[in-house]
């Protein structure tokens, strides 16, 4: 669009610049014209004058008078004697001739005298040429010419009217030839674009309704075609992926199913041993306590895991209700202070953006989400440290194109522990996958499937020995 | 979108603007108070010479075209005005009448006139004959009346009921003579002899008229008849009068006699020595001779007889 309408803009300078270099020649041309036409009718009427003037033949040099001055373009004629006496002229003309002008024909000694002047009388300007009349080197008298340019000045106001009205024409004309031209061209690229956009968000089924004969019909019929193939590749590509996924749980499942057998293999094992010492230990009743009291232990280990897994498995659906996120965030940091960071140097710094919409999320679980990550970053600063937590808009490109999204909300946890190693990077949300000691493996499980859940988004970032960001991604929806 | 309205706002505005710059321009184009003046080439040799002192005015009676006329006189009128030291401006008007005007108003010092004319003037205004002119040897000269050689007039007798031309009432040998001879054969009406009758002002006219077609028959003075005209080749005499003098040129009356006399010895001079002999080519006299006005008292029983 841009490109036609300075096309149409370089279109209107060329017309007025043309239009504009032709009125001046033309003019010039016209005034040129006029002057020349005028110098020969006042020479030949000299030249016819001549016996006339010679003779003093009143008669005949009024009737040449009283015959052209009837042209319209004619305003005055006088003819004079050789000493400038008026031998004949048009009704009233020396009156009407300013003086000036009158006394530079005078006694004339050039072939002719071209004066233009504005003559008050006949309110117009005045072409006024004098001719004098020579007989070998001996004047006879003169004739002199007044052509009136007031049909010359009518011509050309005509002349500017008509260029101006041309040019006008010719510009709307070709603004309406520019936009009609253009809906041919940016038309069939606007339902290209529109289809790309529409493919490119993943609809391969869209087709463009382009059937002309032309690039554009040969284009739209290839797109069409490549959209069909793209779409028949995609249903492939599902089904491969429905195949790979359903591996993936079952090799998830069993390696599940190996990881909880292993936990609760290791205890089993400890308790095995302990109550064979129990059975074959049948004196010392201080070492029996003791073998009892490593039983008890074990199974209090096991009880405990079981019932983390428990708490994993049996997640509920999330309650929604509008909760105000920099509020949870504050009241749980400040549990989180008294419990953790006893005999530490932890600082937490805030950094809430209060203009927050409340999000509609589940209060318990979220509380979960922010006690989990929070703990681990204290687990993962044991000599203390620095604790970020930020919130603000989260405006990522990818969510503008649908509309009514009005974006997210962006929840981050900055420490500066020591960090996760790359290669554990990709496993730190998988159950039971723990680096500490004590750790069941399914405090990140939990995370993710909450924020799952609630249709957020988290993503890590570790530095070894650097620290551990976590951003929690939550979209804004008013409906629950 | 916004961006597009920009753009036709940018079109609307621009076009607008351009209509107006040229409106301006047109307004500026019309009538302005300025004078611009432009001359032609100066003509080098302009003779102003006629402005100093009283001119002496010398007319001619009417002899065809009136630049011709110009042409031929004016190197006598400047031969003139050296020999006399004085301006002499030439004077020529459409018919006799005219001159005779002049001459009776004393407008005129010196004037050409054919022989009746003279005659007619001297008796209103005293005129005094100063010379005449001397042409292919004789200082007399007639009329003739000239048809075209193919037509089978061979007489004046078979111009009756044909057209006729004389030059002018005033002419002696285009008018009185031929009208002389006319009466002498009992034709007192012209008009009804012949079929029609027109005046054409000059002999050249008259000769022109008849070369043509136009006119049938025609008197002319015998002068013009031996001048190197291609016309006269294709027309033929059918009648000749007796000599006259050639008319003089004479002053008015009321001319300073020195003056006059000083007048006459320029023309006297003329055509005897060689530096007169250009002139005398040129205006085709060969020279000028003492004028009295008995000379022209056969003329003037003429015209008694006629008028």
């Amino acid at each position: 669009m841009r490109f036609i309408y300075s096309f149409i803009f370089v279109i209107i300078i060329t017309i007025t610049i043309l239009s504009l270099v032709n009125h001046f020649r033309w003019n010039r041309n016209y005034l040129k014209q006029v002057r020349d036409e005028g110098l020969i009718l006042t020479q030949t009427l000299a030249q016819g004058s001549m016996d006339p003037i010679i003779r003093n033949d009143f008669y005949t040099l009024n009737e040449y008078v009283n015959t052209l001055i009837k042209k319209k373009n004619i305003a005055y004629i006088v003819i004079t004697d050789k000493q400038d006496h008026v031998l004949a002229q048009s009704q009233g003309a020396l009156n009407k001739i300013p003086q000036p002008i009158n006394n530079q024909v005078i006694g004339l000694n050039r072939t002719f005298l071209v004066q233009t002047y504005y003559n008050p009388d006949f309110k117009t300007r005045i072409n006024d040429i004098s001719v004098p009349v020579f007989i070998d080197m001996n004047k006879w008298g003169s004739v002199r010419v007044g052509f009136s340019l007031a049909h010359m000045h009518a011509e050309i106001t005509k002349n500017i009217l008509v260029v101006m009205v041309t040019s006008l024409i010719s510009i709307l004309i070709g603004i309406g030839v520019a936009l009609i031209l253009s809906r041919f061209v940016t038309e069939p690229i606007k339902k290209f674009s529109r289809s790309m956009e529409t493919v490119a968000s993943g609809n391969f089924e869209q087709e463009v309704s382009i059937d002309t004969a032309d690039e554009f019909g040969l284009l739209a019929r290839s797109f069409n075609k490549m959209a069909v193939s793209l779409e028949k590749n995609k249903l492939e590509l599902k089904k491969t992926y429905q195949r790979l996924m359903q591996k993936e749980k079952m090799a998830a499942l069993g390696e599940l199913t190996a990881r909880i057998a292993h936990e609760i293999k290791n205890p089993l094992g400890i308790i095995k041993g302990t109550a064979q010492i129990l059975v074959d230990e049948k004196e010392n009743a201080d070492i029996k306590l003791e073998v009892a009291g490593f039983i008890i232990a074990e199974v209090n280990r096991l009880d405990t895991k079981v019932r983390d897994l428990l708490n994993h498995s049996r997640l509920q659906s999330p309650t929604l209700r509008k909760i105000d996120i920099n509020d949870i965030l504050e009241e749980t940091i400040h549990i989180c202070e008294y419990q953790k960071s006893a005999g530490k140097h932890i600082t937490i710094c805030r950094n809430y953006n209060q203009k927050l919409p409340p999000l509609m999320l589940d209060r318990e679980q979220i509380r979960q989400v922010i006690l989990n990550l929070l703990i681990n970053s204290f687990e993962a600063m044991p000599d203390g440290g620095k604790i970020t937590v930020a919130t603000g808009f989260d405006f990522q490109k990818e969510d503008h194109h649908n509309p009514g999204d009005m974006g997210g909300v962006l929840i981050e946890f900055e420490d500066t522990g020591i960090g996760i190693q790359e290669k554990d990077l990709s496993r730190i949300f998988d159950p039971f996958f723990t680096t500490k000691k004590e750790g069941t493996g399914l405090g990140l499980a939990t995370v993710n499937r909450i924020v799952e859940n609630h249709k957020g988004k988290i993503s890590v970032e570790s530095k070894l020995g650097a620290g551990t960001r976590f951003a929690l991604h939550f979209p804004i929806n008013d409906k629950p | 979108m916004a961006e597009k309205k920009r753009v036709v706002v940018y079109i609307i505005t621009f076009t607008i603007l351009t209509l107006l710059t040229l409106l301006f321009f047109s307004t500026c184009s019309k009538p302005s108070s300025t004078t611009t003046i432009e001359t032609g080439a100066p003509i080098i040799e302009f003779k102003e010479s006629v402005r100093k002192g009283t001119p002496l005015y010398m007319g001619f009676i009417p002899q065809g075209n009136a630049v011709f006329m110009v042409k031929k006189w004016q190197p006598l009128a400047d031969y003139l005005a050296k020999e006399l030291q004085m301006p002499v401006e030439t004077v020529f008007r459409s018919s006799y009448r005219e001159i005779i005007t002049a001459l009776s108003k004393g407008e005129l010092d010196l004037c050409l006139t054919g022989a009746l004319m003279y005659v007619l003037t001297r008796d209103a205004t005293d005129i005094r004959p100063l010379v005449r002119r001397k042409i292919s040897g004789s200082s007399s000269y007639h009329s003739i009346i000239i048809v075209r050689k193919d037509s089978d007039l061979k007489t004046f007798n078979d111009l009756k009921g044909k057209s006729f031309a004389f030059a002018d009432k005033e002419s002696t040998t285009g008018y009185l003579l031929p009208i002389a001879m006319m009466r002498q054969k009992g034709i007192n009406d012209p008009q009804t002899y012949f079929s029609k009758v027109i005046y054409a002002g000059n002999p050249d006219s008259v000769l022109l008229s008849v070369y043509t077609g136009n006119i049938d028959g025609a008197a002319i003075p015998s002068t013009r008849w031996q001048f190197e005209n291609p016309n006269v080749k294709e027309l033929k005499i059918i009648w000749k009068s007796e000599p006259t003098f050639l008319g003089p040129f004479s002053v008015r009356s009321g001319l300073d006699d020195g003056l006059a006399a000083r007048l006459k010895k320029a023309f006297l001079k003329i055509g005897k020595s060689p530096d007169t002999l250009e002139l005398s080519n040129h205006i085709q006299i060969e020279g000028f001779e003492e004028a009295f006005d008995s000379d022209y008292d056969s003329i003037r029983r003429a015209a008694k007889w006629v008028f």
